[in-house]
């Protein structure tokens, strides 16, 4: 994976996280934070993604 | 009748998860059946698009403005659109065939009654609903001793029974010639080496095979061109020349495809071409080999130790129509399990699998040790019963503690005693279809697991057999 966007992905991955607190202070609803959960694990999977190797004949 | 099918994963999972779905719209021609991919595999996912509609995560302007400008509120906006434009879809079912968080986060938002897979409950928490999703979680994947292949798993999620018309899913050449190598594979820990392959590809020629072409992504060309300037006579080099279509078809037009574990070998087993799959241990080729007739299975402990003269006369054979020679495992067609009567390991742990999740008698040969610790288990599951029992008669403060120690010690044994933890992942997982409620229901539900427990555990040793475990152990 490219060094900008693992940093990238690094970053959003903080980012969510403090969202995460904000959301607790400001008791966003339930299903708000099942979206800022979700958006989370899109973002860990993104970084597993970028790392693992195309597969053949894959559009990447 | 609308059903939406969740696959995250990678192309090799689309291409498993084909067979199931082709039995769901066969069982009700009429349904509408939606498949949810990632943008990057969607082309693998539109091979069968005469009978799937294939829809996209946008991935990409999802996390467009969280990666580009810090902007998490965009981002969300973007995701709960995405998520909202599903949920108008307004599904009868939502099949998540994914086995990820993600997965199990969009499968609770869309929103639908009825699913299947891995799911979250009313407080957000994991949820395992379904029986196979339940055995996925505690016992699938490299390293465990699951002998069901994805597609079976796939097929049981979706409620379908495969037939051979939903694994010839793509035509097969009526004159085949030559043979396929894919150089590569989705992970360098199942690729071979260069100079395997170089050696593989020599011993080919020398048994008179003629034509030979390589297959593999663009990453994998240089290894392709290192392969060509090596070897002495012609090879046909394809490798990140082709798309998913023309991959497709140099596959379905060859007699037999060699490599390691990787979506080529999904092709021809949807084509019914007959692989020659060189395995490793990073790989669990019951989950994922190839399953077309006549397909074998070679093992070696890592990349390097594949001896290419067995790679090659075991693939003369299988042109010839001759026995094995040394495979480890054979498949005698899609819709049967693997025949591999010299595969050992894990066997023990197998025999534990069907008789706690499908109640076969068990077949295994228990250790002393096995013994001892199964023993050991009886007793804490027995102390944990009667301290639910306590519970479901009245106040015990001390329950919830003694409770908590006495798992923690299930652990401590499957440490001990390795092939066990197959025990304390059933019961994880078991644990983990416990939704939120009233107390004394959760308490119901824990105390009936154990419960169950208790006859899984007694099937493995019978009660009448429980002092053989309580000897002294040999010190050797």
């Amino acid at each position: 994976m490219a060094k900008e966007l693992e940093f990238r992905l690094k970053r959003a991955l903080e980012l969510l996280e403090k969202a995460g607190q904000d959301f607790k202070t400001k008791k966003s609803s339930f299903e708000d934070s099942l979206h800022l959960e979700a958006l989370k694990e899109l973002v860990k999977e993104q970084v597993i993604n970028e790392n693992s190797m195309p597969s053949t004949g894959e559009a990447r | 009748m609308k059903i939406l099918c969740l696959q995250l994963a990678r192309l090799g999972d689309i291409l498993l998860s084909a067979p199931a779905l082709h039995a769901l719209k066969r069982s009700n021609p009429s349904m509408q059946l939606d498949i949810l991919v990632r943008p990057r595999f969607e082309g693998a996912a539109q091979i069968f698009s005469d009978w799937l509609n294939v829809k996209t995560l946008g991935t990409e302007n999802i996390l467009g403005p969280l990666l580009n400008d810090d902007d998490v509120q965009g981002s969300l906006k973007e995701f709960s659109s995405v998520v909202g434009s599903l949920r108008d879809e307004n599904y009868d079912l939502v099949l998540n065939l994914t086995f990820s968080p993600l997965s199990s986060y969009l499968t609770k938002l869309i929103g639908v009654e009825s699913t299947r897979g891995y799911t979250r409950f009313s407080d957000g928490s994991f949820a395992l609903k379904d029986f196979i999703s339940g055995y996925f979680y505690s016992q699938v994947g490299i390293g465990r001793p699951n002998r069901l292949h994805l597609s079976d798993i796939f097929a049981s999620m979706a409620g379908v029974d495969l037939t051979d018309a939903d694994w010839n899913l793509i035509k097969k050449s009526e004159d085949p010639e030559g043979v396929v190598v894919h150089v590569g594979a989705s992970q360098q820990t199942k690729a071979l080496t260069v100079d395997n392959l170089v050696m593989i590809i020599s011993a080919l020629h020398e048994r008179g095979i003629k034509k030979i072409t390589l297959v593999g992504s663009s990453d994998e060309a240089p290894i392709a061109n290192q392969i060509v300037n090596r070897v002495d006579k012609k090879v046909e080099n394809l490798c990140g020349r082709t798309t998913i279509q023309e991959l497709i078809k140099v596959i379905a037009s060859t007699e037999l495809v060699i490599g390691a574990d990787s979506a080529p070998m999904h092709f021809a087993t949807l084509t019914g071409v007959p692989c020659l799959n060189l395995s490793f241990p990073t790989v669990n080729f019951f989950e994922t080999g190839p399953r077309s007739t006549g397909s074998r299975i070679l093992f070696a402990e890592s990349p390097d130790q594949v001896m290419s003269h067995i790679v090659a006369n075991e693939a003369s054979r299988m042109l010839e129509g001759k026995t094995p020679a040394i495979c480890i495992a054979e498949s005698f067609g899609p819709t049967e399990h693997f025949y591999s009567p010299r595969w050992k390991r894990l066997d023990n742990e197998w025999s534990i699998i069907k008789s706690a999740y499908f109640r076969v008698p068990f077949d295994g040969q228990l250790s002393p040790l096995e013994i001892s610790g199964i023993n050991n288990l009886k007793e804490l599951n027995e102390l944990i019963v009667n301290q639910y029992l306590s519970l479901e008669g009245g106040q015990n403060n001390l329950a919830h503690d003694f409770i908590q120690q006495a798992e923690a010690l299930f652990g401590v044994v499957a440490k001990t005693v390795p092939s066990l933890q197959v025990i304390v992942r059933w019961l994880e997982a078991s644990r983990t279809t416990v939704g939120p409620g009233a107390t004394h229901a959760i308490v119901q539900f824990y105390k009936n697991i154990h419960v169950d427990l208790a006859v899984i555990l007694d099937e493995l040793v019978p009660p009448e057999e429980k002092t053989h475990g309580n000897e002294k152990l040999p010190a050797d």
